[in-house]
This record gives C-alpha cells, structure tokens and sequence, in this order.
C-alpha cells in the first residue's frame, strides 16, 4: 500500500501555487491549500488563511499538524510590483515584504514542528531569478525574496538534525497572473539573462518541486534552485 | 488535573527517552540550557515538541515555548527541570 504524504500549499488559488497543488495530488499527495479565500482547487481543499497573520497561521498548523500523514509545505504564496523604489507606495514595500518573507517564515515556524517530531519531511519555498540578476524596478521584491533565499540557508541548517530539508526554487519569468502586466520586451530580455535563454513553464517548476520532494533528495538541503540557472 | 510530580516524572522519563539519560542522575535542578546542561540543543528541542503535545492532549494547556527569554539562562522557564515541570504545572487546564 502506498504511504499517503500530505503536503500544505500556500498560494494555492492561482498560478504557480495552484498548479503545484494539482500536480502533487496527480501525483498522489494528499493536498491542503491555502490562501486568503476558502475554496476548492483541482482535486484539493483550499483553506482559507492569511500567511502575513503569524496567529492564524499557527493556528492552520496546529490542527494539520495532527495528521500524522503531514509530509511538507511548499510556500508559494507571493506577490510582485514592478516599480522604481522612489515610486513605490509605502504600504506596497509592506506588503511584499510581509506576504513573500514574513509569510513564509510564518508557514516555515507553523509547519515545522509537526515535521521535526516525525524527523522526516520537506520544506519548498520560493525566491525569483531577479535576485541573482539583480533586476531594475523589482529592488523590494527581490529585497523580499533575497529575505527568503537567506532564511532557506539558515532555516535547513536548523531543521537538519531532524531529517527536514529546506530549499527555495527560484523561477524566472513564468507565464502567470504575476506578470502579466510586465512588458513583453521586459521578460524577452530577462529571458537572455538566463543560462538556459527560453522561458520556463509551470510544469519546469513543478518537475523541479518533485524532485526536491522525492525520497531520494534527503540530502539536498539550503540550497536555491535556479529555473533556467542564473 | 496533573500533580506536579507527576508533571516532574513525564519530563524525567522525556530526558531517559530522548536525552539518554540515567534516571538516577536527573533531579529537578538538572539544568536543560546554559553551561551546567549535558543535553544537546536539539534533544532540548524534540522535548519540548513533546511536551506541546502532551500539555495539550492531557494538560489542556497550550506550551507556548516560543519566548525572547526562551535561551535566557536566568529567566527561562526551560533552564532546569524542576522549573520547566513547575510552568506546566501551573498552565494546566488555561487550553
């Protein structure tokens, strides 16, 4: 019989969190999602929780960490504004920082504990390209996602006696609601920055996901994965 | 309701289990932090985990061991074992 493994999604409404989510329960995980809306996705619930609420997400967690099936969290909740930093609203600096940092160290806090008693499980989080590629008009988001990159280092170094690996993937510019209003010249050109020129596709993050969650990469852990290599 | 030796006896067997440790060389001021404590950071850890569980499932207490005093020698109330069993003694039943 197959051991059943859940895995927590957050981001899971739309974009790269919503397919993740459906591409693990066509894989066979038992997913939860999460985001700011209750709902349902393709195959999996979704419940509803504010990751930039530490409170309720503490909450989420204590009662999914009481399934014993509990296996990993993949933070994909995120959000971007391409904007010079002198034009950028105060309360939109904010709020990328809280959902794209604050909320995955949020997730990462609530969710670890089930993860450390059973010494197993994975931890997926989510950086960009552009912090390598140090992108003009996206400095606060990728001062939120280099936050990540750095958490991801430390945080695996913290759950490694446990058996819990922590990594990030790093996509470039995937076809999504998230850049949808970029210029279409503005991602051709990122596309160039790249080691590998074409752009990524939802399935390129998943099949990087996958890989992170297979049993055999029980060794690979603080590490940040490029989509296309930077 | 727990007693408190009761209480005390739950993280004495935790140390034996997870720490490996003699029961005979644990008392209650057997210091779990700082440099009196013979227990590596991480056996510290997966007891607590324990003990969050256990606080809710049979104190109806919720161990909140998330503190800016949590690693604080003098103040926190995980320094030994008599004080960590005294905090969970007293939050019992607050769930």
């Amino acid at each position: 019989m197959t051991e059943v493994r859940t895995l927590v999604v957050t981001g899971a409404s739309r974009g790269i969190g919503a397919h993740l989510a459906t591409r693990a329960v066509d894989a066979g995980f038992n997913v939860i999602g999460v985001a700011r809306t209750a709902g349902e996705g393709q195959g999996f619930p979704i419940r509803a929780c504010d990751v930039t609420d530490g409170d309720a997400v503490k909450e989420l967690f204590k009662e999914i960490r009481k399934d014993k099936t509990f296996f990993g969290l993949i933070n994909a909740a995120g959000v971007a504004s391409m904007n010079l930093l002198v034009s950028t609203p105060v309360d939109t600096i904010k709020k990328i920082v809280d959902i794209n940092l604050t909320g995955t160290i949020n997730c990462c806090a609530a969710a670890s504990k089930a993860l450390m008693r059973r010494k197993q499980g994975r931890i997926i989080n989510f950086s960009t390209i552009a912090v390598p590629l140090g992108l003009k008009g996206e400095a606060v988001y990728v001062a939120s996602k280099a936050g990540v990159e750095g958490f991801t280092r430390a945080f695996a170094r913290e759950m490694g006696d446990f058996s819990v690996t922590v990594n990030a993937i790093a996509p470039g510019p995937i076809p999504t609601d998230l850049i949808r209003k970029v210029p279409e010249q503005s991602i051709a050109e990122l596309v160039t920055r790249q080691i590998i020129p074409e752009q990524g596709t939802l399935d390129d993050v998943w099949d990087i996901a996958s890989l992170l969650l297979d049993a055999r990469a029980g060794m690979v852990t603080g590490e940040t994965l490029h989509v296309g290599g930077a | 309701m727990a007693s408190y030796d009761e209480i005390v006896a739950k993280v004495k067997g935790l140390l034996v289990e997870l720490g490996n440790l003699n029961e005979t060389e644990i008392a209650e001021d057997t210091a779990l932090i700082g440099p009196g404590a013979t227990i590596k950071s991480r056996v510290i850890v997966e007891i607590l985990l324990a003990l969050e569980e256990y606080a809710e499932d049979e104190l109806d207490a919720e161990f909140d061991w998330t503190s800016d005093s949590a690693i604080s020698i003098e103040r926190s109330v995980f320094r030994a074992v008599g004080p960590l069993a005294k905090h969970l003694h007293e939050i019992q039943g607050a769930g």
